[in-house]
């Protein structure tokens, strides 16, 4: 099998499936209790989160949580903002923001969407036009989920407290860790969202991270866990994973970055006629977006399933709503939008790996190319 | 005295000396129906009686049978011997202590001497004796005391009589084999034969990489939603792509649908006969799409030689769609993934289609026999239960 939709799910890393193994059977005790094994699990949790912190140079707390999109909807929901102020989102966020900014907007916010270059990546002078002093949030994600566009979030953030310096700044980086150096104080973000199983965690484990002195209003009242923010027993075997599974993400970043950037420029450099490539400037090594002419794009993913190849697909026809957006971010021509296909990598993607879906993509893409609609 | 569940049958009265047979099979079906559960069942002539069941499976039992073709009515009841005094002590103690009633004897025991009027009059008579807010009202009443009293020497009291499925034992009307979609049509036509007695066997064509395995599942879904009332269904799935090829590559786009339909037919025939089916169910309804025309159907029907039921075809979608919402297969028919007649839509299919082109141009495609051998011998079975 070879597995090219890592920007939707990972394989769990043996280390994880062990130490998960080892919290759901020894150390399956209850983090609250005030027994001894308790109390150890505990400081398992404290340490754990204090290393993820440190991998990421944050300074403040984070919030353990079971998603991404909760991640996401935390920060949107659960900080403070002035009735009717405006909210800023980039067009192309995750469905995670873009479905919580639309139900802000029902509830009487000013939402308000950021415009986005052909590639995915938020505009500088769009986002200027639209901050303004009496702008609550912003959420813009760090590394574009469908093109993997990096979004200069430093520089958004800089903006826009210069603008408005109590404005909450979110970003939503779960493309981004382990992917790309991501360093929290010099983002200077309020809050950041963090995923474990694009990172080779295990499913239901993530996290967001709260800069000193950033409130978040408690959204799941409880026992108090997690300093009362998200009441509910910790899931101790995710979080002790996860932070097992940032710790070598992070490690492994930037030589593995480099070794699939190479590989990823490999497949666009042999692209032969009827694809298009998004590529910009300021791009993560580990998505790479395609459009094929003429050929749907779930057609290919499906085609490639018989070499045991599988990618992701972002097409226009797919019940999933949040590709809807993409064709005309790109701006394809008709004969192109419909066959958007997303291939996504890991730090153990191989060569071969590459070498075989290039040979499939292209003796695949021709013989579609016979049976095209009439 | 013990909580029963009495089961009626309708239709199957009418069957004279086959009546054994249907009764033999409907057992069969409540039995499967119930698979799972803790109960016993026992039939007598007229009537089926489930009992010895955990008190809160009630709910379910009733739920399950109300979805079993052959039986007309359910009541839950209380079981007591036919002796007058327990009757009346059972009728007074279940009953509410205020509001009017009447009482409805049917003395199906015909050892008993009184008549049944009369016995209703004493368990009335008793009822309001034991508490003086119950009114006795034979026309206006909030609730009817039916006793039943059987030849087995047991009598039933229940309030409520809960309308069935009607129709007919499923399996006495020989098999079929339907050609499911995965649309709104084709699981309400197998509701439609089911209620008839056909058991269902079913075919799906599968376009591998056109639609997905997604669709696939839902059609597995679907197939799933009508084993309640359909029992267990044997779905095969045709993988159909080649065919689709050559048909593209050979014929006119604009007989794309038609050809493919007939190729349809003919597997489906095909496995019809491998499984001892009588017909062919479809969900056509005439003039519903352009395959769906009198010409059309003409065209794909002169293919086979079994008779092919449409039990849709005089009907408008918004009555399959009422069927469909109320046997639960229309959220899953509307779910969006692709069939394999949408793939290689032509944007303007033939209305009229006559046999004589298709038969020309479906002779253009070298291999057909063999195309049809292929995709049979690479069937996919699945038993849905």
């Amino acid at each position: 099998m070879i597995f090219l939709d890592n920007a939707g799910t990972t394989p769990v890393l043996e280390e994880c499936k062990k130490i998960v193994d080892r919290c759901l059977t020894e150390d399956f005790f209850n983090p609250s209790a005030l027994y001894a094994p308790s109390i150890e699990v505990s400081r398992k949790i404290k340490e754990a989160r204090e290393s993820v912190l440190s991998d990421l140079r944050g300074a403040g707390n984070l919030l353990f949580t079971a998603s991404g999109s909760e991640s996401d909807n935390t920060a949107l929901f659960c900080t403070k903002k002035a009735n009717g102020s405006r909210i800023i989102v980039s067009k192309n966020e995750h469905p995670a923001v873009l479905n919580c900014a639309q139900e802000l907007k029902q509830r009487g916010f000013d939402v308000v969407f950021c415009e986005v270059d052909g590639c995915g990546r938020v505009l500088e002078d769009s986002f200027r036009n639209l901050m303004t002093e009496n702008t609550s949030l912003v959420s813009i994600m760090h590394v574009n989920n469908e093109t993997g566009a990096i979004n200069d979030v430093k520089n958004l953030c800089r903006i826009a407290k210069e603008i408005n310096p109590s404005v909450i700044f979110h970003s939503d980086g779960v493309q981004a860790v382990g992917k790309i150096k991501v360093n929290l104080t010099d983002l200077n973000v309020d809050l950041y969202s963090i995923g474990g199983h694009k990172i080779h965690a295990p499913k239901g484990i993530a996290g967001l991270y709260i800069k000193k002195g950033v409130t978040i209003r408690p959204y799941i009242f409880g026992g108090g866990q997690e300093g009362g923010l998200r009441s509910s027993t910790e899931n101790v075997g995710g979080i002790l994973s996860f932070a097992y599974a940032v710790r070598e993400a992070v490690r492994c970043q930037k030589e593995s970055a480099e070794r699939i950037g190479l590989l990823r420029k490999s497949i666009i450099d042999e692209l032969g006629e009827g694809f298009l490539a998004v590529d910009g400037e300021k791009q993560s090594p580990y998505i790479l977006c395609l459009a094929m002419k003429f050929v749907r794009g779930e057609v290919m993913l499906h085609s490639l399933e018989k070499y045991g190849i599988y990618i992701g697909t972002g097409s226009a026809c797919s019940s999933k709503k949040s590709h809807k957006n993409l064709p005309t971010i790109l701006g394809l021509t008709p004969e192109y939008e419909n066959g958007i296909i997303r291939v996504s990598f890991n730090r153990f993607t191989s060569e071969n790996d590459i070498e075989c879906f290039k040979k499939a993509l292209k003796s695949e893409y021709n013989t579609l190319l016979k049976y095209v609609r009439g | 005295m013990e909580k029963i569940i009495m089961v009626r049958v309708g239709e199957l009265f009418l069957k004279g000396n086959n009546r054994k047979y249907f009764v033999t099979l409907l057992d069969k079906n409540i039995l499967a129906a119930l698979n799972g559960l803790e109960f016993r069942f026992h039939s007598t002539q007229n009537r089926m009686y489930v009992e010895k069941y955990e008190e809160d499976d009630e709910g379910e039992i009733l739920r399950r049978l109300q979805c079993v073709f052959g039986v007309s009515s359910l009541s839950p009841a209380w079981k007591v011997e036919s002796d007058f005094e327990k009757i009346r002590m059972l009728c007074d103690e279940i009953s509410p202590k205020k509001g009017q009633f009447r009482v409805t004897v049917n003395r199906a025991d015909k050892r008993i001497q009184k008549k049944s009027m009369e016995i209703a009059a004493d368990i009335g008579g008793y009822m309001l004796s034991k508490s003086p807010e119950r009114k006795v009202n034979l026309f206006t009443y909030d609730f009817d005391v039916n006793v039943d009293m059987r030849e087995d020497g047991f009598s039933y009291v229940f309030y409520e009589k809960i309308v069935a499925s009607g129709g007919l034992p499923v399996g006495c009307g020989g098999n079929g084999m339907l050609l499911l979609s995965g649309g709104i049509d084709s699981p309400v036509a197998a509701y439609c034969m089911a209620k008839r007695g056909v058991k269902i066997y079913a075919v799906h064509f599968h376009s591998f990489p056109y639609t997905s395995e997604l669709a696939k599942e839902k059609v597995i879904n679907l197939a799933k939603i009508l084993v309640p009332y359909c029992g267990e269904i044997e779905l095969s799935v045709v993988p159909f792509t080649d065919i689709q090829y050559a048909i593209k590559e050979n014929c006119p786009i604009e007989y794309m649908i038609t050809i493919m339909r007939r190729f349809m037919m003919k597997i489906s025939q095909k496995l019809a006969e491998s499984k001892n089916c009588g017909a062919i169910l479809t969900g056509e309804s005439l003039g519903q799409v352009a395959s769906q025309t009198m010409e059309s159907i003409q065209v794909t029907n002169s293919v086979v030689t079994l008779p092919v039921f449409r039990p849709l075809i005089g009907m408008d979608k918004t009555e399959i769609i009422e069927i469909a919402r109320k046997i639960g297969t229309f959220d899953t028919s509307i779910l969006p993934y692709e069939d394999c007649c949408t793939v290689f839509l032509p944007k303007n299919p033939v209305i009229k289609p006559s046999i004589e082109k298709a038969v020309e141009y479906e002779n253009r495609i070298p291999n057909g026999a063999e195309l049809i051998e292929n995709a049979i011998r690479n069937v996919e079975v699945l038993q849905i239960r």
